[in-house]
């Protein structure tokens, strides 16, 4: 959705217009649902966080200013609810459970890489990624998925676009061990950057 | 460059913020040098697959609606049905029909409304008059907010659909008594005149006679000719 359409979409909203709003859930529903799945891994919970998060943007939307992308004025909210959860239910450590891990892999989405090598990367990837702290994951979430820029990612996270590099470096280096110290040869075998079951 | 060098240009480089002659070397060296090709080349695949890897699973079918459903939940009852004012309008000049002769039923006999009112105003220990005093005030400030809506509806020359009126009423006024707290034996009789015949009654509140001025709050509480 462009900025342009969405503006327009969220003025009409402000003046009342629910079904502008609705337009504004379905084109957004699905990115905010991925961020906040990978923050809490649990499907239930984040389909009543992005709810929460959705309905609180439309009680709000008279404080919403256009200086800011909406969507990242979403994420914030979102990503704001999430921690609450988060620290309520004493998980801000980024542990896992992973007994509710894998019942939530249920309902998992496609399977894109067709290769054994390259499922089995793929999900040692993810484990790296859980295991990054709340601050860390979202920074990298939002950089490399949602395209944000730091001072945006910054506006959702409450903090200087300065402190977003340092933990988007500080997640990287984290990678970098938890991936480099057991695959580093299998990398380069399985040639993971030409996998065209990703595409 | 060394690679303690390179390595510390994996940030901008993966940020693609690194451009120009130091992205030249750096290209240059990640050509030559095997460990940090393998070191960038993991960092690359590990951002890849965050980019573009969709291990998540699907949202609910009905997301949408439950949010949208949520939303008109927590709308005030004459916001949700915005959609046609006129309509609005008439449920609620209803509405605040059926209240009036709920009152008018309940209070003692056949006497001058207006007066039972005022004798239940005074009784301020009674919880019953607090009750209906609440009630009041919430069917006059519905009837200020009908009368400006007819205004409006029949300023833009719309109709009034009245086909769906009795289910809405009726649902309106268990709205308004869960939100007022109204005894049980109050909010009984509002709720068979809801079913009654209601059509009258709109007939003359929304034309106001010419003998009519507009009315005050307190003309409006005292009148009861509905």
């Amino acid at each position: 959705m462009s900025r342009q359409d969405e503006a327009r979409l969220v003025a009409r909203a402000q003046r009342g217009n629910a079904e502008a709003f609705r337009e504004l859930v379905d084109a957004y529903k699905d990115r905010l649902f991925a961020f906040v799945w990978r923050i809490l891994r649990n499907h239930h919970e984040a389909e009543d966080i992005c709810q929460s998060a959705f309905v609180k943007a439309y009680e709000s939307l008279a404080s919403y200013s256009s200086e800011y992308a909406f969507s990242t004025w979403l994420f914030t909210i979102a990503y704001r609810l999430s921690l609450n959860h988060l620290r309520k239910s004493r998980r801000a450590g980024g542990e896992i459970d992973f007994a509710r891990l894998s019942d939530d892999q249920a309902g998992a989405g496609e399977v894109l890489a067709s290769s054994e090598e390259a499922r089995r990367l793929r999900e040692m990837i993810w484990q790296a990624v859980d295991q990054l702290t709340p601050a860390q994951k979202s920074a990298v979430l939002l950089f490399y998925r949602e395209g944000m820029s730091c001072q945006e990612i910054g506006q959702v996270l409450d903090m200087p676009a300065v402190t977003v590099k340092s933990h988007l470096h500080r997640a990287r280096e984290k990678l970098r061990g938890l991936l480099g110290s057991a695959i580093v040869q299998e990398w380069m075998a399985v040639q993971w950057l030409n996998d065209s079951s990703l595409h | 460059m060394k690679c303690s060098d390179i390595e510390q240009l994996f940030d901008a480089y993966l940020e693609r913020s690194l451009s120009g002659s130091l992205r030249l070397e750096f290209e240059a060296h990640r050509l030559r040098c095997r460990r940090c090709q393998q070191a960038l080349a993991m960092l690359e695949s590990a951002v890849h697959v965050i980019a573009h890897d969709r291990p998540e699973p699907g949202l609910s079918p009905d997301f949408t609606e439950r949010v949208m459903g949520e939303i008109r939940g927590r709308q005030p009852i004459w916001r949700r049905l915005r959609p046609n004012p006129a309509t609005v309008s008439v449920l609620l000049l209803a509405q605040a029909a059926a209240i009036a002769i709920a009152v008018m039923i309940f209070s003692q006999g056949r006497q001058p409304p207006s007066a039972d009112l005022r004798l239940v105003r005074d009784s301020s220990q009674d919880p019953a008059a607090e009750a209906v005093e609440r009630y009041e005030q919430f069917r006059e400030h519905v009837v200020r907010v009908v009368r400006a809506g007819i205004s409006r509806a029949l300023s833009e020359g719309r109709t009034v659909r009245a086909e769906s009126i009795p289910e809405d009423l009726a649902l309106m006024l268990r709205y308004g008594y869960a939100n007022l707290q109204l005894p049980e034996a109050l909010a009984r009789p509002s709720l068979e005149a809801a079913s009654g015949n209601w059509t009258g009654l709109l007939e003359s509140l929304v034309l106001p006679t010419a003998a009519e001025a507009e009315p005050s709050d307190a003309t409006l509480s005292d009148r009861h000719s509905l």
